[in-house]
């Protein structure tokens, strides 16, 4: 397997007014090629501050990341963002519309852009539904559709910052399928932000651990897939996540969480 | 549709009570003249309203369109750096305040009475409405959205063009409106301030001839075709652009 992914002693830190909040510290990990990645931890421990500075969207202050031995310079589709929010569609376009519009910005070329958005709402399992708006569609519908956009631009790595934070747990199991089916024909390589333990479990091959900007640790998931819950394999490796995790975060308090949430919005 | 028809049945109902008014005889008919004279100038003088219908909306047009320019130009530019923001903020703070009429004597100083003072005061009184109603919407876009485009390596421009846009038009709508009722106030008040040049003029001039002439009627067929063509305008041409974009992917409720 290559190495796909090199963060080096990156920093971040936000600054508003005279205060200064560190968002993440530090932080040097590396991801291969194909892997899944998932990174958890409580709110405001800097999980989606990394995924931020890896997408581009925020300057980190020192260290590199490097994509494909390529520094992080600036947003770009090798490394495209799926969000949790429900409103990343471009409502002005149908859901064919939305994947076609991505297609395009990237590839200047006239390829059948047509077929390929088929192709790709086929693999989230939306197919029938490309002429439907983002407002006709249910909240787990239209993160499978941002997920079809984001293959439909066949990034090298594809980000995940909490996208099935905001649905049932039914419509997760189902999704939860659905990517991880995606990502074996794709191949494609995710990280994944997630504060949901057994999400991280089912899905990751890798899990790092954050707490207070820093990353505690990096557990690799021995349990092999398909991954049953009622598995006493499973129960054991949550246990031992779930203690590790409250080791780590110990004595880190919801205040501290909030000023540094309260310090990026000011920021 | 049905909203236009009962915008009709609403300007009858006025016109009914306007009638009984009228036939309690207290008022002068050179003052209060009756739906019936006034339908009848408005027919009898039919060609010369649609001519000078013509000119105001060609001049509103023109002055519209160089609004609408400039005004995405400026919001585009305040988008793309704090200094730029800052100047257009202090632009607008003392520019907004300023009703369109009051620039009108700069205007004529500048341009001489004529079409060219008329537009400058129509693009000045429709540009800075339109640029706070645009520049509020560029800041409303949903983080995510915006996000997604920059992903895509959309920058300047074509982010602008391609993501902010749409996804402003909501606001873009309600600003557009806002420019065109300015516009059409700005060119009938500069007319009627001091009426046109070389005989040529559009319907400010037109109430501002009648009221000279004492031809109240003709005063009153004025207005009712600008009250006329505000009605057209809205439920022809901009419930028909909200219908299709922002009612269709409901970005507004409703």
């Amino acid at each position: 397997m290559n190495n796909l992914l090199t963060v080096s002693n990156i920093t971040k830190v936000y600054e508003s007014g005279k205060r200064k909040v560190v968002g993440i510290q530090d932080i040097s990990f590396c991801v291969e090629e194909g892997e899944f990645v998932s990174v958890i931890g409580p709110s405001g421990c800097g999980k989606s501050t990394l995924l931020r500075c890896i997408a581009g969207f925020e300057k980190i202050n020192s260290g590199d990341i490097c994509l494909d031995g390529h520094k992080v310079r600036r947003p770009e589709p090798s490394r495209f963002m799926v969000f949790q929010g429900l409103d990343q569609l471009f409502p002005w376009l149908t859901l064919k519309e939305n994947i076609i519009f991505a297609m395009k910005a990237v590839d200047k070329s006239q390829g059948s852009f047509e077929k390929k958005a088929d192709y790709y709402l086929e693999l989230v399992g939306l197919e029938g539904f490309g002429n439907f708006y983002g407002y006709q569609l249910s909240g787990g519908m239209k993160q499978r559709a941002a997920i079809a956009r984001a293959l439909s631009v066949r990034p090298k790595l594809l980000l995940m910052d909490e996208p099935f934070g905001s649905l049932d747990a039914f419509t997760r199991r189902a999704i939860h399928q659905m990517l991880l089916n995606v990502w074996q024909k794709t191949g494609v390589t995710i990280i994944f932000v997630t504060h949901d333990m057994e999400e991280a479990i089912d899905l990751s091959d890798k899990i790092l651990v954050f707490a207070k900007g820093r990353l505690k640790g990096l557990i690799e998931n021995p349990l092999p897939r398909p991954r049953e819950r009622d598995a006493t394999a499973y129960r054991s490796f949550l246990l031992k996540l779930s203690s590790f995790l409250e080791e780590e975060t110990t004595g880190f308090l919801d205040s501290e969480a909030l000023s540094a949430v309260e310090a990026k919005l000011a920021f | 549709m049905r909203d236009f028809i009962s915008k009709i049945a609403f300007l009858l109902v006025v016109a009914i009570v306007w009638e009984l008014i009228r036939l309690t005889g207290r008022y002068p008919e050179l003052l209060f003249p009756g739906i019936g004279s006034i339908a009848r100038t408005f027919w009898m003088e039919r060609a010369d309203l649609l001519d000078k219908t013509l000119f105001s909306l060609r001049i509103i047009g023109i002055g519209l369109l160089m609004a609408i320019s400039l005004a995405m130009l400026a919001t585009i530019i305040s988008m793309s750096g704090k200094v730029f923001a800052e100047i257009v903020s202090n632009l607008m703070a003392i520019m907004h305040p300023l009703p369109g009429i009051a620039i009108l004597p700069v205007a004529i100083l500048w341009f001489g009475i004529g079409v060219r003072a008329i537009l400058f005061v129509i693009v000045f009184s429709a540009l800075w409405p339109l640029i706070n109603h645009f520049y509020t919407g560029f800041r409303s876009i949903p983080v995510n959205q915006l996000e997604v485009g920059k992903n895509l390596g959309l920058v300047g421009w074509e982010l602008a063009l391609k993501v902010m846009l749409p996804a402003s038009f909501p606001y873009i709508l309600s600003g557009l409106r806002t420019g065109w009722a300015r516009a059409w106030q700005a060119s009938v008040a500069a007319e009627l301030v001091f009426g046109a040049a070389g005989g040529q003029g559009g319907l400010g001039w037109h109430l501002y001839k009648k009221r000279f002439m004492m031809e109240t009627p003709g005063v009153f067929a004025g207005m009712l075709i600008i009250v006329l063509i505000g009605i057209a305008v809205e439920y022809l041409i901009f419930a028909g652009i909200e219908n299709r974009t922002v009612r269709k992917w409901k970005t507004i409720i409703n």
